[in-house]
């Protein structure tokens, strides 16, 4: 491996780097961290955010954005919980519940679509749909805790044991399939790369990009449910700030904003390191809102390396040697 | 006959522009003939005082807008500057601590230009990463617990009142007026809105495009700032979730307004009519018991109704 | 001194790959309007863009008023008094008419003076002979006095050079004739006007110097009372033009389109055309004429208000590019890097995306097959790319353009809308594509081909139609197709 090969690397990985770094540290440090116990905890921890974030990933690669989904994931447990209580088939009270993502979702791309919006209109429009699906979220309970009355069975075991990280590797193999393997994905990354292009290939990009906010709110109402199975319980806002902890993992893992590029391997890998850096902040005594600045500079250092990236290539590349004929 | 339906388009163009305005006007009318309480001047007074502190911000945030971009982060800044506002007049005084927190609130929103302007970040994202950021840290600050103050002057500055009328309006009008100015009568103020308009074509005129964006976003956190700590002279405290609604409630003012988010147009004097319609809105809500939660519901509801009026009607002069 | 206002001498311009202008040497006299002319891909902008600051040369020098002159961008040559109005006008719409005049240059310390200010935007045009008011928002005017603006513009900067680029090519006839006189102004004023047009007409009536590129290179020069117009002509298109287009060699038959009084407001007005088999029917007109909207209804990137089309003797609905793709239409659109071609995507990707159900084996893209598609279009279309799984960025632009087509003939579509098929094209690949398109019509498909070429539409159509202000205002065939019949439709 050349010098040149070692330096791309590290450009491009940068905050992986500097988290594992800190991983590194830490597992050397803390005797009870880098154990198989710990890590599988982190993962179940992580897997919740990782479902929700495999949905966002189709969204920015779609050259999109949603900012619904922490609401998604409050307003899909309280509404399935509701439900169970009211003595509602298990089968039918998750259903119910997803079925309000996809709504949600599908209200989102219907709005977005209708006004040919580009990354900042559909950052406006899911930031409003936030406010509304999280505010519904909080009518049926008055915006009170909801303890759910269930027993064991298929709902129960949704979020217990090794399941939620079952769901959440078994969906990102799934769309990382999709995305990779198939038309769908493939029209994703032209729709993402430039939308006058798609459409000008005979893509229907309005289609498209609807079903990309309606897997999101799809995925964000699993995440929700999974996260209520989990504790039993609904929590009208226990999705709030969730979209902040969705994005970090997208874009940590290397999904640039700037759409049609990125893969859901990469985004599990973004959400597994940030749990296992919040676990190591924990084990080092770091509280949360000390590590919600550590997050939000986190998005900040990994998009402007992202982009400072991009005029780097862009440079080489004009430099490069031009085929005619 | 073509000319016949370009009227019909342009009449639906009309209305569409309009449409806030004429709800509005048959809003008031609806609640001044079934409210008593609506229309007394107390409550009027209450209106005036209630929206002044959210448009004080709402003012440099159409700037922003004007200028092409948008700011999540403001929200964090006004509640931030709640907090280092009351701990620095605990600590020093009330002059020092005016000073401190416009100077901070400056410097975050510098952070957020430098980003924008300079690292050519878009907008969302980097003022979504400084919104978490300086929200968790005005979280550390107070180990997430409000905080207190009995700084007398203060007291003196928060019990002025004028016919009902607070301090805060006071402080509004001057902001309003200066923004005004800055932005009719200065050449920055020019600069941004070329910038806003056709980023290429300003840049090729020998503007400086990159400080045009660089300087929105610092006067947008200086002005979340004082915003902050006109919050704080109301309340006496500071706490950091204060003002979590703020970037959406100014966003949409600033749409209602009639400046569009594409840039270019629209003024800060507009402003002041979506600043108004928001506040009898959700003044009339609360006086016809509607509950938190659903207030909530509408607010987001209007945000998303101005964003596609503001769209089709761009698109719509574009034909 | 010179007797020159401006000398450029051995300008030579090289980007990667490409000779745009290989030593070039231009003298312009003092208080002249001098025409520059030559066919699209000439030289002439990159020439201009030298001049304005927006290239640097790679060898020559500039003289202005006999002085070296070194220019760093174009606010740098506007002051050092070289304006430019480009067809696309520098203006923003949102702000007003005296405010555009004066972008980016409010002189003096404290508020802005708007009284002085639109006082003299007033006076700049007063002095240009028109009077309207200076407060209004530029995206309100019309585009004639959009130009007036930008010359008023270039007067504020006491201009001594102002370049336009064809400035009349979106005017209306009435406008035009109220535009010479301000050049006439201009000329009495002392000031050099360099003027870049297709139009001959113009040229003899208010030019006084002419000199004709090609190639890259300056072909000749002299003064208008000199030249005929044969001569021009001869000069701008060589006499290689027999080398340069192919013959025809296929031959029309049974219609397969069958546009009906398509009208979409305001852009088309009751358009009917008909499309034969194995035909290039090429569409002409000026700029802003309807064409590229025309093709995009066709197509079905925009809606029609009304009429109908037929394909093959049937009735079809086109309300999507999905619908227009599904009936056998394909479109090579006039911007392939905005609208064509995804430029980092790979040479593969571009091509397969119009038919990946051709290149999946279930539901999965095979990339064997992938490649194959790519390999058999790198081979038949001779694109010159190291590898099919080159991005595009590196293409030179008439193997980008081979990608486009190639993804349209992967999808096999019966009727080909070309849009400036050979923009920004060498030579060398513009034959090669017009071969490939007698190659097509051969083999039975049809082709819809729009250019502002006029020598490719005489050369490679079968029939003309001749398209003005959203309305096709002629159909030129057999004999009747030549240039002057052409521009004539095409101009009021």
């Amino acid at each position: 491996m050349n010098r040149t090969r070692v330096i791309d690397i590290i450009r491009s990985n940068g905050i992986l780097l500097v988290i594992l770094l800190l991983i590194i540290v830490t597992g050397i440090t803390e005797r009870n961290f880098l154990t198989v116990g710990n890590l599988l905890n982190v993962l179940r921890q992580v897997a919740v955010v990782g479902i929700v974030a495999c949905g966002m990933t189709y969204c920015i690669i779609g050259g999109a954005f949603d900012l619904s989904v922490g609401s998604v994931v409050s307003l899909a447990g309280v509404i399935t919980i509701l439900n169970i209580n009211a003595g509602t088939n298990e089968y039918v009270a998750v259903a119910y519940g997803l079925l309000a993502g996809v709504a949600t979702g599908v209200i989102n791309g219907t709005l977005i679509s209708l006004i040919n919006g580009r990354s900042s209109e559909a950052f406006i429009v899911t930031y409003g749909m936030q406010v509304v699906v999280a505010s519904i979220a909080l009518f049926p309970s008055n915006g009170l805790f909801i303890a759910g009355r269930v027993s064991d069975g298929f709902f129960k075991s949704l979020g217990q044991g090794f399941m939620p990280i079952v769901i959440f590797l078994g969906i990102a193999t799934i769309m990382q399939f999709v995305l990779m393997k198939t038309k769908y994905g493939r029209h994703m990354c032209f729709i993402g790369s430039n939308m006058d292009v798609a459409k000008m290939s005979g893509i229907n990009v309005k289609l498209n990009r609807i079903s990309y906010f309606a897997l999101s709110g799809l995925l964000a109402g699993i995440g929700g449910i999974v996260l209520c199975s989990r504790v039993t319980s609904s929590n009208p806002t226990a999705g709030l700030n969730y979209e902040m902890d969705v994005i970090a993992a997208v874009v940590v893992g290397g999904t640039p904003m700037s759409g049609g590029k990125g893969s859901v391997y990469r985004t599990v890998v973004g959400a597994v390191i940030i749990g296992i850096m919040s676990n190591a902040l924990n084990i080092l005594g770091i509280t949360a809102y000390h590590q919600q600045i550590v997050k939000g500079l986190l998005i900040i250092a990994a998009v402007a390396m992202d982009i400072l990236n991009k005029q780097i290539s862009l440079r080489e590349m004009t430099h490069a040697k031009v085929y005619v004929g | 006959m073509r000319k016949s339906t370009l009227d019909k388009k342009y009449i639906i163009t009309l209305l569409i522009e309009n449409a806030v305005t004429v709800f509005l006007v048959g809003f008031v009318i609806f609640m001044v003939f079934t409210k008593r309480s609506f229309s007394t001047w107390d409550n009027i007074v209450n209106i005036i005082n209630e929206s002044s502190i959210y448009g004080i911000a709402a003012c440099a945030m159409t700037v922003v807008v004007i200028s092409g971009e948008f700011d999540l982060s403001s929200s964090s800044i006004f509640g931030w500057s709640t907090v280092i506002f009351v701990i620095c007049i605990n600590a020093m005084g009330i002059v020092p601590a005016f000073f401190i927190t416009l100077v901070c609130g400056a410097a975050f929103g510098a952070l957020n230009g430098l980003l924008i302007a300079k690292v050519k970040m878009p907008a969302f994202v980097a003022t979504l990463g400084t919104m978490i950021a300086i929200k968790g840290l005005a979280y550390v600050m107070t180990k997430a617990q409000p905080i207190n103050t009995n700084n007398a002057t203060l007291k003196a500055i928060g019990s002025f009142n004028m016919g009902g009328i607070s301090i805060i309006p006071i402080v509004y009008l001057g902001v309003l007026v200066l923004f005004i100015w800055f932005m009719r009568y200065t050449k920055f103020g020019r600069d941004i809105y070329a910038t806003g308009g056709n980023y290429e074509v300003a840049r090729l005129s020998g503007i400086n495009v990159v400080f045009s964006k660089f300087i929105v976003f610092t006067m947008l956190g200086a002005a979340a700032a004082l915003a902050g700590m006109m919050y704080g002279v109301r309340i006496k405290a500071g706490w950091a979730p204060y003002g979590q609604d703020l970037a959406l409630y100014c966003i949409t003012a600033t749409i209602i307004g009639g400046t569009s988010l594409l840039g270019g147009t629209g003024s800060v004097g507009k402003t002041v009519i979506g600043v108004l319609v928001l506040a009898v809105l959700f003044n009339a809500l609360t006086l016809l018991g509607v509950s938190g939660s659903m207030q909530k519901f509408i607010r987001g509801l209007v945000l998303i109704t101005v964003i596609m009026l503001d769209a089709v009607v761009a698109k719509r002069q574009k034909e | 001194m010179s007797a020159y206002v401006l000398e450029m001498k051995g300008i030579t311009k090289t980007f990667p790959g490409v000779v745009a202008l290989d030593d070039v040497t231009l003298s312009v006299e003092k208080g002249t309007v001098h025409a520059l002319i030559g066919e699209n891909g000439a030289g002439k902008s990159t020439l201009m863009k030298i001049l304005n600051g927006v290239y640097t040369a790679t060898k020559g020098e500039l003289f202005l008023e006999g002085q070296p002159l070194h220019l760093q961008g174009v606010r740098d040559a506007q002051e050092k008094g070289i304006s430019t109005i480009f067809q696309e006008f520098n203006l923003i719409n949102a702000l007003s008419v005296a405010e555009n005049i004066f972008l980016g240059r409010f002189e003096g310390k404290g508020q802005i003076k708007w009284n002085r200010i639109n006082r003299k935007a007033r006076e700049l045009l007063e002095k240009l002979g028109f009077n309207f008011d200076v407060s209004k928002p530029v995206g309100k005017l019309s585009t004639a006095e959009k130009q007036l603006v930008e010359i008023a513009k270039a007067l504020s900067y006491d201009a001594k050079i102002i370049v336009m680029d064809e400035p009349t090519s979106s005017l209306t006839k009435k406008e035009i004739e109220l535009f010479f006189p301000i050049i006439e102004k201009l000329r009495k004023g002392g000031i050099t006007v360099i003027y870049i047009s297709h139009k001959l007409d113009e040229i003899f009536h208010i030019c006084d110097r002419v000199s004709i590129m090609r190639d890259g290179k300056l072909v000749g020069e002299s003064l208008v009372s000199e030249i005929t117009r044969e001569r021009i002509i001869e000069l701008m298109v060589g006499r290689s033009m027999e080398m340069e287009y192919p013959a025809r060699t296929a031959s029309p038959g049974e219609p397969v389109l069958e546009v009906k009084n398509l009208t979409r407001e305001p852009l088309l007005h009751d358009i009917s055309f008909t499309l034969h088999k194995g035909e290039i029917l090429g569409i002409a007109g000026l700029v802003g004429a309807g064409r590229t909207e025309l093709a995009e209804t066709i197509f079905g990137a925009a809606v029609a208000d009304s009429g109908s089309i037929e394909i093959n003797g049937k009735a079809v609905s086109i309300r999507s590019t999905m619908d227009g793709k599904a009936n056998s239409i394909g479109m090579v659109t006039e911007d392939r890097k905005e609208t064509g071609l995804v430029l980092d995507m790979s040479v593969t990707r571009n091509i397969t995306v119009t038919k990946l159900d051709e290149v999946t084996t279930g539901i999965v893209l095979s990339k064997q097959k992938e490649g194959e598609v790519a390999s058999e279009y790198v081979q038949k279309l001779n694109i010159k790319t190291p590898s099919i799984n080159q991005t595009l960025y590196n293409l030179s632009g008439g193997n980008q353009q081979k990608v486009v087509l190639s993804k349209w003939l992967f999808s096999n579509v019966e009727i080909l809308i070309l849009d400036e098929p050979t923009r920004g094209i060498d030579v060398g690949a513009k034959y090669e594509i017009y071969c490939l398109m007698n190659e097509l019509t051969e083999q039975g498909k049809s082709i819809i081909m729009i250019s502002s070429e006029l020598p490719e539409v005489l050369s490679m159509s079968d029939r003309i139609l001749v398209m003005h202000k959203g309305m096709i205002k002629g159909e030129l065939t057999g004999a009747k197709m030549t240039a002057d019949n052409v521009m004539q439709l095409a101009i009021d």
